[in-house]
């Protein structure tokens, strides 16, 4: 008897030692691996503001409230006592909280205040997990430029998508003690802390973007265009101003904003508005001269093809001047054989076409351009001077006009202005680097004949009083798709231009799909006035024309650093003063 | 000449004496150690389920009043009185048992309890010492030793108790009366080929139980469990895989009292009753649970020695039984909670919440208790 207690006692005694001192730490790591869990902690991830410093998008704190109903006693009390502040029927809360399961996400998203009031109230079983949500103060506007997060917060479209990296930071993790039915339990400790995404500041001025999509939106719908696109940019930096893509929304006799940035995604044929090209090339190679006449007929046969004039017209003598002025075809094509086809492929390569953009924008386009010459078709020196072979994003078309605006220096576009560092400082993004595309001669030249383009030309409803204005217009078919050649009746809208036309500011270009009536000059030529006449007094740029300018309101400085202090004086040197520059 | 004799010491003062004070402290601390055990093994979850800590607590203590009182009454009567009542005793045990099965109450699906004015009692706790009492009785009247019509007897006896306390299901119960009962006989003088053809026979029992399809899914899995440990972490062998875990965690010197994350976040399952070793070992680590054992094999101890002590048949079985129940269900709960004996759901004596389980407990001490006092003959 004593023998068999004993020899028990022993058993118990050599396991006991066996289990906590031999292989304690093994079944040590055991209960730490099933008692703890390693949660991830979001990092705040960095707001987007424009050029002044408003916010575009911004993470808040909210929480997701969640229950173990296994340990709700009383889900009607329970039920009843959080109704009021999730917003959610009782009765769906009570079958909730009665399930047999021991985790159910009762609402995502919940504001911080009411997150208070409800940790205040003690409720059994109820928790409540901390989660951010991004936020537009400014609403939809510039939606497509600024684009979207996706549900788990990661960026999904537009610039949140582009920039993810840096705006999420980095996540840090927690170790935090979980339930046998794997429910983490707040108070944890351990893990390492996340990281702060960087914020970005924008070159976007939200207050032009506004105005920018309430002109272009006003035109859409009294054109009953498809879509509409504008940008603004600043001529010398390349910072793009305003960026706006609207859809029409004819249920609602209104606009929305667009699904995709046009201004970069968006390809299509430009129409007159690349005759610039054909002009800019003819020009440096001194085949032309402004007030170089040429006799014009109607129409011109290529390889088989026929190419006329928008307006049926007997042959004439027309200048350069007033070739590019009126959107002579046949005048451009007859300037184009001149300057051949080698040449005229190496000028629309030169100017940014069929390559990005550099904004390096999701889903941006190079454009459809067949940069090999010698591989084009018969009719092709018809067509491609004149804007109809090649397809085109309307950043590109902005960013050939701005050449002419800046002198003949070819200034890539941008959209970021600086890296707001968690800590608050400011990393300026580097400046752009430019070329020279033309002599600053051809571009006088094209200048001045841009100029008469406005004064009374194709498009005099883009001038704004008080200011020279130079732009073209471009009024092109729409290409059909599925049968070939060109859909009967659409057309793509286009103008470019920039003032002041002697001492250019910003640059603009505003293009709408398929409007009614179809002409550059008449639909998009307005907005162009609208937006830039509005900018121009924003940004206190003096007028170099008798007449009105220069409103008493006090204007924004388009130059300088960036809002916070840090930035560098690389970038936007643009505006202050509108003399002095050469 | 004077007196040199000492004075006759007075009848009050050799009970006195007598009393085993070792027994007692030992007891007396190892059940305000399970107190406190179970206590830690119950506040977190119910402060998490918005509830007092104290519900568990205020409970055992009070079991261990009543059980302390039970076994100070115990102790105080001649345990002669015993053998006496001992029939009286067994037929109400039956009857209680019995019934169960009209208004017995059901938790984790078996149905073990009735309901006696606003205290719910488990017949089968207290089946066990019935069966320790009304066996000794019985032996008691043939100390020359038991021929085979006693034998029959006995297994009759016992047979109608186990079988019922099976029927529950507490299966657990059944074989603490078993082994007991086995110990008993051998103490009583059972002729050896009759152990021998007992032993035959429970293993053979065992078999048909197993492959005669008498048992519940659940009671196969566990020992299916026992002898394949490393298979069914999640299901069959979750219990005592966590247990085994949640021990192994305290290490040498614990994790502190109510600082033990398994414990407090209830990963062992029946943590303040058939596993609350776990909880001893968690917080305590080696040294607690090793205290506790050594609490636990001095108590049996000194019930082996009261045994050994008695001076009549009736005294030595009945101490031999009590002896039995508590080292056996000892054994069995600390070995099932460090994964070397089978889960069955039998209490850690003094430790484990419950109240018929603690008092029953108690009643046992308080009889060894008296068979040391009332040696007198």
């Amino acid at each position: 008897m004593r023998v068999v207690v004993l020899l028990s006692f022993l058993a118990l005694a050599v396991r006991l030692v066996m289990v906590q001192g031999l292989s304690g730490g093994h079944y040590a790591a055991i209960g730490t691996s099933e008692v703890t869990t390693t949660v991830s902690v979001p990092a705040e991830r960095g707001g987007i503001y424009d050029r002044n410093g408003a916010v575009l998008a911004v993470s808040e704190p909210r929480s997701t409230v969640v229950a173990d109903p296994y340990l709700v006693s009383h889900p009607v009390g329970e039920a009843a006592a959080l109704a009021g502040h999730l917003g959610v029927a009782e009765s769906s809360l009570v079958t909730e909280l009665s399930r047999r399961t021991g985790y159910v996400v009762l609402a995502t998203r919940v504001a911080e205040t009411t997150a208070k009031k409800i940790d205040g109230l003690h409720l059994p079983g109820i928790n409540l997990l901390p989660a951010t949500q991004r936020v537009d103060p400014v609403g939809t506007l510039a939606a497509p430029v600024i684009g979207a997060v996706n549900g788990s917060g990661a960026g999904a479209s537009g610039i949140e998508y582009e920039y993810d990296k840096m705006l999420a930071g980095h996540a840090g993790k927690a170790v935090l003690h979980q339930t046998p039915d794997a429910v983490p339990l707040p108070g944890g400790s351990g893990g390492s802390g996340a990281v702060a995404g960087s914020g970005l500041e924008l070159t976007i001025d939200e207050q032009l973007q506004y105005v920018t999509e309430q002109a272009l939106g006003a035109e859409v719908v009294a054109s009953h265009a498809k879509s509409g696109t504008a940008i603004v940019m600043d001529s010398h930096t390349g910072q793009v101003l305003a960026m706006a893509d609207l859809v029409a929304d004819p249920a609602r006799n209104s606009v929305a904003e667009a699904p995709l940035n046009n201004a970069v995604a968006m390809v299509y044929e430009p129409g007159s508005v690349f005759k610039l090209v054909t002009f800019s090339a003819a020009l440096t190679a001194g085949l032309i001269t402004p007030q170089e006449p040429f006799s014009v007929p109607n129409t011109m046969s290529i390889d088989g093809w026929t190419f006329h004039d928008a307006e049926n017209h007997p042959t004439e003598q027309l200048t350069a001047t007033q070739i590019l002025a009126q959107s002579s075809n046949i005048g451009t094509i007859e300037i184009a054989n001149l300057l051949g086809r080698t040449r005229l492929a190496q000028q629309i390569a030169s100017l940014g076409f069929g390559r990005p953009s550099g904004l390096r924008f999701p889903g941006e386009s190079a454009g459809l351009v067949n940069g090999d010459a010698a591989t084009w078709s018969g009719s092709a020196m018809g067509a491609t001077p004149i804007g109809q072979d090649d397809s085109v994003t309307p950043q590109q078309v902005l960013d050939m006009v701005n050449a002419v605006a800046t002198g003949g220096v070819f200034v890539p576009p941008s959209l970021v202005r600086a890296v707001v560092r968690p800590d608050g400082t400011l990393g300026a993004a580097a400046p752009p680097s430019t070329r020279r595309v033309f002599s600053g001669a051809v571009a006088t030249t094209l200048t001045t004949m841009m100029e008469q383009v406005v004064q009374d030309g194709t498009a005099v409803a883009a001038a704004i009083p008080g200011y020279t204005v130079a732009g073209k217009t471009g009024t092109a078919q729409v290409p059909d798709n599925k049968h070939g050649g060109y859909v009967p009746g659409a057309y793509m809208a286009t103008f470019a231009g920039f003032a002041p036309a002697q001492d250019p500011v910003l640059s603009a270009v505003v293009v709408l799909e398929q409007p009614t009536p179809i002409f550059g000059g008449t639909v998009a030529a307005p907005v162009f006035a609208q937006v830039m006449g509005y900018a121009l007094h924003r940004y206190g740029v003096a007028p170099d024309q008798g007449g009105p300018g220069g409103s008493g309101t006090a204007p924004a400085p388009l130059s300088g650093s960036p809002v916070a202090q840090g930035g560098t004086a690389t970038i936007a040197p643009t505006a202050g003063s509108s003399t002095g520059r050469p | 000449m004077s007196n040199i004799l000492p004075p006759r010491r007075s009848a009050g003062r050799v009970l006195a004496l007598r009393l085993d004070y070792g027994l007692m402290t030992t007891t007396l601390t190892v059940a305000a150690v399970g107190v406190v055990i179970v206590y830690s093994a119950t506040r977190s979850e119910l402060l998490r389920a918005g509830l007092s800590p104290h519900y568990y607590l205020n409970r055992q203590a009070a079991y261990v009043v009543a059980g302390v009182m039970v076994a100070g009454v115990l102790a105080a009567i001649d345990y002669h009185w015993l053998e006496h009542a001992a029939w009286v005793l067994y037929v109400g045990i039956i009857l209680a048992l019995l019934a169960i099965f009209g208004v017995g109450r059901t938790t984790l699906g078996a149905t073990r309890w009735i309901q006696v004015g606003p205290i719910q009692l488990q017949p089968s706790a207290f089946a066990t010492v019935v069966l320790v009492v009304s066996v000794a009785a019985f032996c008691a009247r043939r100390p020359e030793g038991l021929q085979r019509g006693d034998l029959f007897k006995i297994l009759g006896l016992a047979v109608v108790p186990v079988l019922l306390v099976v029927k529950q299901p507490d299966l657990g119960s059944a074989i603490v009366m078993s082994v007991v009962l086995l110990v008993m006989l051998v103490v009583a003088g059972i002729p050896n080929r009759y152990l021998l053809l007992l032993l035959l026979l429970a293993v053979a029992g065992i078999f048909a139980i197993v492959h005669l399809g008498l048992l519940k899914p659940y009671q196969v899995n566990r020992i299916t469990g026992f002898l394949h440990p490393s298979t069914g972490l999640n299901s069959i062998n979750y219990d005592p895989h966590e247990s085994v875990a949640a021990i192994g965690s305290g290490g040498v010197w614990g994790t502190g009292l109510f600082k033990g994350p398994q414990t407090n976040l209830a990963y062992v399952p029946e943590q303040q009753t058939d596993f609350v070793f776990s909880a001893v070992g968690e917080q305590l680590g080696f040294v607690g649970a090793a205290s506790v054992l050594v609490l636990l094999g001095l108590v049996a101890w000194r019930m082996l020695r009261a045994a050994q002590g008695a001076r009549d048949p009736f005294g030595r079985l009945l101490a031999t039984g009590c002896f039995t129940l508590i080292a056996f269900s000892a054994f069995e709960n600390a070995g099932m909670a460090m994964g070397i004996m089978p889960v069955a759901g039998i209490p850690l004596p003094f430790l484990s919440y419950g109240g018929s389980a603690t008092v029953a407990f108690f009643a046992a001490v308080g009889m060894v208790l008296s068979v040391q006092l009332h040696r007198t003959r």
